[in-house]
């Protein structure tokens, strides 16, 4: 009786198949596999290459952007593995494409502050990864992420639409609400500024 | 070059990858100084906010994301935390086939000959999941840190399980077909004590290392 009630109380798994499962976002996913895990339902594995295949290639473009390319594969697949165990163990912080991101950070400086390649970047902890390290070297986090940070997020998403999604001001002036075109050009303008001279100055961008 | 063309590569470079991944190289290279570090910053900060790809089954079987996913599925689905995801892994950084980290292992732990194919059951266990990572000895991890160039710390960490307690049956049939572990050598029944050699054998100190055991 007593387990018929604890059952009662648990969400019911409701497995899905493909399709059902690549319209799920990437937190939702991860829910899934471990509750398919639980469940011992099949369809974690579906699920899992699903999260694994379509984030790996953004990955390892990030990474051959930093790394030898004989590096690569290696890392990126490192970074994977260490961002989605730690989703499953807790010590993950955030939303897992943010946290994906974090870790990409943070393996490539790992990768030139503990020398090429010598071993496996140290698993993540819970702690924020992205401040300044023991050793004095700068925030680890792209330049893009440094810049845009203090935004707010209306210009954030402005930012997004027009950089990073190759929308127009019409575009942003949609998706926002009080915001003109005028006002979107002249956000990008001064983020793309900012740009410049962040990394005139020396900044993030180190190349392997 | 100008800002106008970055930003047209970047234009360019984006358009591109919504039809198949796009590689950043090719548009990098028109570039040199703060144009292509801009161009760079600008790839990337696309790349970290870029739709996950739709799964393709062709592709996958070919991408070495389907390596990495067995991986996961052995530590999900296992009872030795991410051992399976790590441990290949440090090997290959090392430049080691399994039979030399075996070979090592034995040898470190003072096994006899007659030990060494216990050795690699239980190591081929570890590696796929099935050997109870709580159970192992400070000593198997201290001698397979030395072999592998890591602390056992390291590699006590990593055996940690995922998501709370020990995994059952029902975590390894969700990953069942993960990897397709030999079960000559993975199931669990095969790595204690007694059943690992005969009936008539009792367990050695090669048991008690990596099972508490014996």
């Amino acid at each position: 009786l007593l387990e018929n009630s604890v059952q009662k109380s648990l969400p019911q798994f409701r497995p899905l198949d493909e399709a059902g499962l690549q319209r799920l976002d990437d937190d939702a996913l991860i829910d899934y596999i471990r509750r398919a895990r639980a469940a011992g339902h099949p369809s974690a594995r579906p699920a899992l290459a699903i999260l694994v295949f379509g984030r790996m290639d953004s990955i390892e473009r990030r990474v051959r952007l930093k790394v030898p390319e004989h590096e690569v594969e290696d890392l990126a697949a490192d970074i994977l593995v260490e961002a989605i165990t730690s989703s499953f163990d807790g010590r993950s912080v955030g939303e897992f494409t943010s946290w994906l991101n974090t870790i990409t950070g943070r393996a490539i400086a790992d990768f030139y502050r503990r020398g090429r390649g010598r071993a496996l970047p140290e698993p993540a902890s819970g702690a924020d990864p992205v401040t300044a390290s023991e050793e004095g070297e700068v925030d680890t986090r792209d330049v893009i992420e440094r810049l845009m940070a203090p935004l707010r997020p209306d210009h954030r998403r402005v930012i997004d639409i027009m950089v990073f999604e190759n929308g127009t001001a019409a575009d942003a002036v949609r998706a926002v609400p009080g915001m003109t075109e005028g006002n979107a050009h002249q956000i990008v303008s001064r983020f793309r500024r900012a740009l410049r001279d962040e990394l005139g100055d020396g900044g993030d961008t180190a190349s392997g | 070059m100008t800002m106008a063309d970055v930003d047209r590569l970047l234009h360019d470079f984006i358009e591109a990858d919504r039809d198949a991944p796009a590689d950043p190289m090719p548009y990098l290279e028109r570039l040199e100084g703060v144009d292509r570090a801009e161009l760079e910053a600008l790839i990337d900060g696309y790349l970290a906010r870029a739709p996950r790809r739709p799964f393709d089954a062709a592709a996958f079987e070919r991408s070495p994301a389907r390596a990495v996913a067995e991986d996961l599925g052995r530590s999900l689905g296992g009872v030795s935390g991410t051992w399976p995801a790590l441990l290949p892994r440090l090997r290959h950084r090392a430049r080691l086939r399994r039979s030399d980290v075996v070979q090592r292992l034995a040898e470190e732990l003072h096994a006899e000959t007659g030990q060494v194919e216990k050795v690699a059951r239980y190591y081929h266990g570890m590696e796929q999941g099935a050997l109870p990572s709580a159970l192992v000895s400070d000593r198997v991890l201290e001698a397979l840190g030395r072999v592998l160039g890591v602390p056992a710390d390291r590699l006590r960490r990593a055996g940690k399980d995922l998501g709370g307690g020990v995994a059952g049956p029902a975590e390894s049939g969700a990953f069942a077909r993960v990897g397709s572990p030999d079960p000559a050598h993975v199931d669990p029944g095969t790595l204690m004590p007694g059943p690992a050699g005969s009936d008539d054998e009792p367990p050695d100190e090669i048991d008690s290392l990596f099972t508490g055991l014996g």
